[in-house]
């Protein structure tokens, strides 16, 4: 199972374990997939990538060189915030250790409490 | 007509009695039996919605035949002819069910739908962005956060500042989140969300989701506990909470941290229970027991009513 998304994931892999900015060219030779990819591919791949501003590219001659927008740790850092904001979201359910209670939940929780007490 | 009467009554009965028991023994009985309680009531009262609704559409014993009677005789309604009571209340009452079913189902399927859309991108960006050490995704991040994300592939999230916690800490907290993910903890939130959100007017339904973040919580706090001791649970809520930025979001879970922190300081909380196996094997049983006597209790009120009417015929 090797869709689009999970391509995308290993070219910015490439990209950001670069420290300099790549060719089409190079992130294909860099790219570490079972089979040997196309060139299209990942030019496809980059321009989607362009296009959801995960990567930047600047032309040099006659092709693009592509670099990460932002850091590994960046995008991380934004991912987190994410998380943390939707965090008791109901499409989204994820378990936070020291998640955010509604008023209805610490009720609950404080009767949990109340009987432990009184037994 | 009579058994799909009690499976309709035995429906009706979880549906509002159940939440009521519940919360009545929220405080005798371990957070995990209560967890496994309030799944298989709901599991139990579609099942039986649905046996009943089946019943109600089918005449016994009559089969297609029965069903297409059914419908001719809905059908003079409208075009005059002989119309039998009956069978419009078998009509209706199945359509109404199979309605709220079919309901709930498609609900259901559209949340399950986003909800694994947006899982399966979110943990491809995570192994992308962290580093995969054992069961553990290490992302950066000052502040120590940790999560889960349920399903196949799931998995524990945890930021550089969790790392920089005591041993035992973070121990527990790794614990507790492990918890999540064996328990199947998420999904059993996202089926009480789902039912919440497609049949609120149920009560079981509408308490389900509250009722089940706080008892996956507790549930998942007594296992770290038994495992790493409560004092390490304990103080792992501390770290947790006090670091960092205090965030809307962290400020607000401050009270509920409060009452986590009380109940673990409880002593019996680290003895041992049943295992968890045997504890859903034991509340599936117990809500099943009180379906099977709902069902028995309709189906004899109706025979004592038949026996009386017979006899008032007879004298």
């Amino acid at each position: 199972m090797h869709g689009l998304g999970e391509l995308e994931s290993k070219v910015m892999d490439v990209l950001w374990s670069a420290a300099r900015p790549l060719r089409v060219r190079e992130v294909l030779e860099l790219l570490d997939t079972p089979r040997p990819l196309a060139y299209t591919t990942v030019m496809t791949v980059l321009d989607n990538l362009h296009s959801k501003d995960y990567v930047r590219r600047d032309r040099v001659g006659r092709a693009y060189e592509y670099t990460a927008a932002e850091s590994r740790e960046e995008v991380g850092a934004r991912l987190l915030r994410e998380v943390l904001r939707s965090s008791g979201d109901t499409e989204r359910v994820l378990l936070h250790f020291a998640r955010s209670a509604t008023p209805e939940e610490s009720a609950i929780l404080r009767r949990v409490l109340r009987g432990k007490e009184s037994s | 007509m009579t058994l799909a009467l009690g499976l309709l009554v035995a429906a009706v009965v979880l549906g509002v009695g159940a939440p009521a028991v519940l919360c009545a023994v929220l405080t005798r009985v371990r957070p995990g039996l209560l967890l496994a309680g309030w799944v298989s009531s709901v599991v139990l009262m579609l099942a039986t919605g649905f046996a009943s609704a089946l019943l109600f559409a089918l005449p016994r014993g009559a089969g297609l035949d029965g069903f297409i009677g059914m419908a001719d005789s809905c059908l003079n309604v409208v075009r005059g002819g002989e119309v039998v009571g009956e069978h419009l209340v078998r009509v209706g009452v199945a359509a109404v069910l199979f309605g709220l079913l079919g309901w709930t189902l498609l609900v259901a399927m559209s949340m399950l739908v986003r909800y694994r859309r947006w899982r399966r991108e979110h943990l491809r960006l995570l192994r992308v962005v962290c580093r995969c050490e054992g069961s553990v995704l290490w992302i950066e991040g000052p502040d120590p956060v940790a999560y889960s994300v349920g399903g196949r592939g799931g998995a524990v999230v945890a930021t550089s500042g969790v790392r920089r916690l005591s041993d035992r800490e973070r121990s527990a907290v790794l614990a507790h989140e492990h918890a999540h993910l064996r328990g199947r903890h998420h999904a059993l939130v996202l089926v009480a969300d789902m039912v919440a959100k497609a049949l609120p007017f149920v009560p079981l339904c509408r308490r389900a989701p509250g009722h089940l973040r706080v008892l996956v919580e507790l549930a998942a706090d007594a296992a770290a506990a038994r495992r790493h001791g409560p004092d390490s649970v304990r103080a792992a809520l501390l770290s947790v909470t006090s670091a960092g930025t205090p965030s809307a979001a962290l400020a607000m879970s401050r009270d509920a941290v409060e009452l986590r922190l009380a109940w673990l300081s409880d002593g019996r909380l680290g003895a041992r229970g049943l295992p968890g196996r045997m504890g859903h094997v034991l509340a599936t049983a117990l809500a099943l027991v009180a379906t099977v006597m709902t069902i028995a209790a309709v189906v004899a009120v109706v025979a004592i009513y038949c026996v009386a009417v017979a006899e008032g015929s007879f004298f």
